[in-house]
């Protein structure tokens, strides 16, 4: 991962940040939907 | 100069998500009716607190909330019993909330609120006002008792 | 750049009032952590009433703190990237008709006039200077928009080909969204309330007050949210020694928000009567389509921070993380930045449950809510205002930060203190906790019938993180009045820093123009609330009598 050069940077960090984003995001909604659920 | 790729990338992986998130309120909306509270028109009968028994496991209750009460306090009700919950609030607005239950309207003056839950496990359920409505609010809690047989 | 001393003035009181006002506010917020833990079980405490406080704790930092910082922050970016100074007599006549009505809103909060929370839900009725106060704070917040539209389009006329600045583009859709989102609040209480509680009208419609306050209600978080924004895409990056990932991709966020934030208020009455359930799903569609821009935020931001931290030789997936000037106290902007924005990832993931239809139920008006806007808006936005705040009032004053090291360690204190206190409300909030109640008198009062034992574990983390928080929001007043008491180094100057974009896009003239927006902007809303507005006439039934907090029986004679 050499250090961002002006022409070529691509935010691989950032992307597996974001993805570890959307899975906490699934983590959190389907843990209330399960407790919706539970709860009917 | 177009809308970078990883920028593209990420828009998509959004809407898939939220997809997958109306996907299943609709799964839940369809298996297990869980929704948000109906809407009815204003109609003055449900201003008279009462429990209705339909059959011997239906049940209607007409709730109304009042500076710092619930009227009917407590509901009697037998296992296995499915329940229609009738709000409205003869004064400021008040909450009203089974939280084991997923019972959760506001009970709003000039309206009148609806939900259906089914008790299949024996117990004392609160209901609980979660809506600030003056000094007393929080004293404000009626029961629904299952068991009676 | 130099500015007017006049300009100074404005500034520095615009700043320098709410942060004094944010003692009393963040005291009410401590002290509703103490009623709720059971560590009083009574209604009031050194004269002010629990639910007095809790009015107080609301409307300051959430309308007055807010607002104020906006206001100023407006004038300052705007003043900053034009190269000249909003005109001096508007900005003056702003801040007089906003100070006006907060003296106006608090003589009747202190009075205990005005116990009605700052969502103010009829038919609680408050003293009608409350509703005054509030109408003229924000029609004082309305006058810098005309002033700036003025400027933008002069500066427009010159520079027809070159890019809106992202900061100034953002000022101006964030107040756009306000002005239209505030018509509807401006009605319900010029037209609807003050009547009402002055007993020119005898009784008001309940469901649709809700309704338009909700109309304003949830743009409101976007008011406060989007001036966070405009740090994160232009001060930031800069702040962190790196560049803004995509110019582009801030623009399509502030245009989706433009669109998205007034259509969806009615995903906070989920639980309401009178309004039909399609109309509800719809507005949480709508308010999953709020949730875009967020998340290309948090990527667009995310990538920024890569580039910073690669170039400061961060290597690996993570290890740029690592990199960042989290203790810099020359780059304290950097610590409230990234302190909010910690906060902030789990703020928008509780958020998106909010919204999300029927798994509302499990979570509507419980300790729950509190839980995730401590996180938004006392998370990202809170230290954003305070950091931002800080650091403008430092470079226009030319006075040196009193306590650097402290001021550094601020946010990152206030975040540990939030995280506990939100743990603590979230999960007793999926215990049925509700929130805005006096929970010390009952429900954990282990005398009282009502006593709740599974409640006591959640108040007391709560607890555990109020003080926290308490000690890091006192530590920043007394830094921040310090830093006003201290010496001045130079003449000070108007200052922010200007991030540089990675992918500094072309001006693409959709996204640099406010006319084709502002017209999809109105056929949303209309698609949104005309069926809502209508369900709400249709399923209404009488108006409701004014009721004061600690009478049962409605107020028939016009005495306030």
């Amino acid at each position: 991962m050499e250090s961002p050069t002006e022409e070529k940077f691509i935010p691989k960090g950032a992307m597996a940040f974001f993805v570890l984003l959307v899975i906490l995001a699934l983590l959190f909604w389907y843990g209330i939907y399960l407790l919706m659920i539970d709860r009917v | 100069m177009k809308i970078d790729k990883s920028e593209k990338r990420v828009v998509g992986i959004t809407l898939a998500l939220i997809g997958l998130f109306v996907f299943s309120l609709l799964y839940a909306k369809g298996k297990y009716k869980s929704d948000v509270p109906e809407c009815l028109p204003y109609d003055k009968a449900y201003e008279e607190p009462k429990i209705n028994k339909l059959d011997s496991t239906t049940y209607q209750v007409f709730s109304v909330a009042s500076m710092w009460q619930f009227q009917p306090a407590e509901i009697y009700v037998p296992v296995g019993s499915e329940v229609d919950f009738y709000l409205t609030s003869k004064d400021v607005v008040h909450g009203f909330n089974i939280a084991q239950k997923n019972v959760n309207m506001m009970a709003v003056h000039g309206a009148i609120n609806k939900t259906t839950v089914k008790f299949n496990k024996p117990g004392v359920y609160d209901i609980v006002c979660h809506e600030y409505c003056g000094v007393g609010h929080q004293n404000m809690r009626a029961q629904v008792i299952v068991n009676y047989p | 750049m130099q500015v007017s001393k006049s300009f100074k003035r404005v500034i520095f009181l615009e700043l320098a009032i709410p942060v004094a006002l944010l003692t009393i506010g963040i005291y009410h917020g401590l002290m509703q952590t103490i009623y709720r833990a059971g560590v009083l079980h009574q209604t009031s405490f050194a004269k002010l009433d629990y639910y007095q406080g809790l009015t107080l704790h609301g409307v300051i930092n959430a309308l007055v703190l807010t607002t104020f910082f906006a206001v100023a922050f407006g004038h300052v970016t705007i003043a900053f990237y034009f190269k000249r100074e909003p005109n001096k007599k508007l900005m003056w006549l702003s801040f007089w008709l906003m100070l006006t009505g907060v003296l106006m809103a608090a003589g009747a909060m202190l009075a205990g006039k005005a116990s009605v929370l700052y969502t103010f839900y009829p038919p609680l009725k408050a003293h009608p200077l409350f509703y005054l106060g509030a109408a003229l704070l924000i029609i004082g917040s309305w006058v810098p928009l005309f002033d700036w539209a003025r400027m933008y389009n002069q500066w427009k006329r010159f520079n027809p080909e070159t890019k809106t600045p992202l900061a100034v583009l953002g000022t101006l859709i964030n107040f756009i969204i306000w002005f239209v989102c505030t018509l509807a609040v401006a009605y319900e209480v010029l037209v609807l309330l003050i009547p009402w509680s002055l007993g020119w009208t005898d009784t008001v419609n309940v469901n649709l007050a809700r309704t338009l306050f909700w109309f304003f209600g949830h743009a409101l978080v976007y008011f406060w949210l989007l001036p966070a924004y405009v740090m994160f895409y232009t001060v930031l990056p800069k702040v962190a020694g790196g560049k803004l990932y995509s110019d582009l991709a801030g623009r399509v966020a502030l245009f989706l928000f433009l669109l998205f934030s007034i259509p969806v208020g009615v995903h906070h009455q989920y639980s309401d009567p009178t309004i039909a359930q399609g109309v509800k799903f719809f507005h949480g569609m709508l308010t999953y389509g709020v949730s875009i821009p967020s998340f290309i935020t948090a990527f667009t931001l995310a990538a920024s921070l890569e580039y910073a931290g690669r170039k400061r030789g961060g290597k690996g997936l993570f290890g740029w993380m690592s990199k960042l000037p989290w203790f810099d106290e020359n780059r304290f902007l950097f610590a409230y930045f990234i302190g909010g924005l910690i906060l902030f990832v789990f703020g928008g993931v509780t958020g998106i449950i909010n919204a999300s239809y029927s798994l509302n139920t499990v979570v509507h008006n419980t300790a729950w809510l509190p839980g995730h806007f401590h996180m938004t808006v006392a998370g990202p936005v809170f230290l954003g205002i305070v950091g931002m705040s800080l650091y403008i009032y430092s470079k226009l004053s030319g006075k040196k930060i009193a306590m650097p090291k402290l001021n550094t360690i601020i946010p990152y204190l206030w975040v540990i203190g939030m995280l506990i206190f939100s743990f603590g409300m979230s999960w007793g909030g999926l215990r049925g906790e509700p929130r805005r109640t006096n929970l010390g008198t009952s429900y954990l009062n282990p005398e009282n019938p009502l006593f709740r034992a599974d409640w006591v574990p959640t108040t007391l983390l709560a607890l555990l993180g109020g003080i926290i928080m308490f000690i890091a929001g006192m530590l920043f007043i007394l830094n921040f009045f310090a830093t006003i008491l201290g010496k001045k180094k130079n003449a000070g100057e108007l200052e922010i820093p200007v991030s540089e974009a990675y992918h500094d896009e072309k001006r693409i003239p959709l996204f640099d123009k406010f006319k084709p927006w502002l017209v999809a902007m109105l056929v949303i809303i209309l698609l949104a609330y005309v069926p809502a507005l209508y369900n709400v006439n249709k399923n209404s039934g009488p108006g409701a009598p004014r009721f004061n907090i600690d009478n049962p029986v409605p107020q028939t004679s016009v005495k306030k």
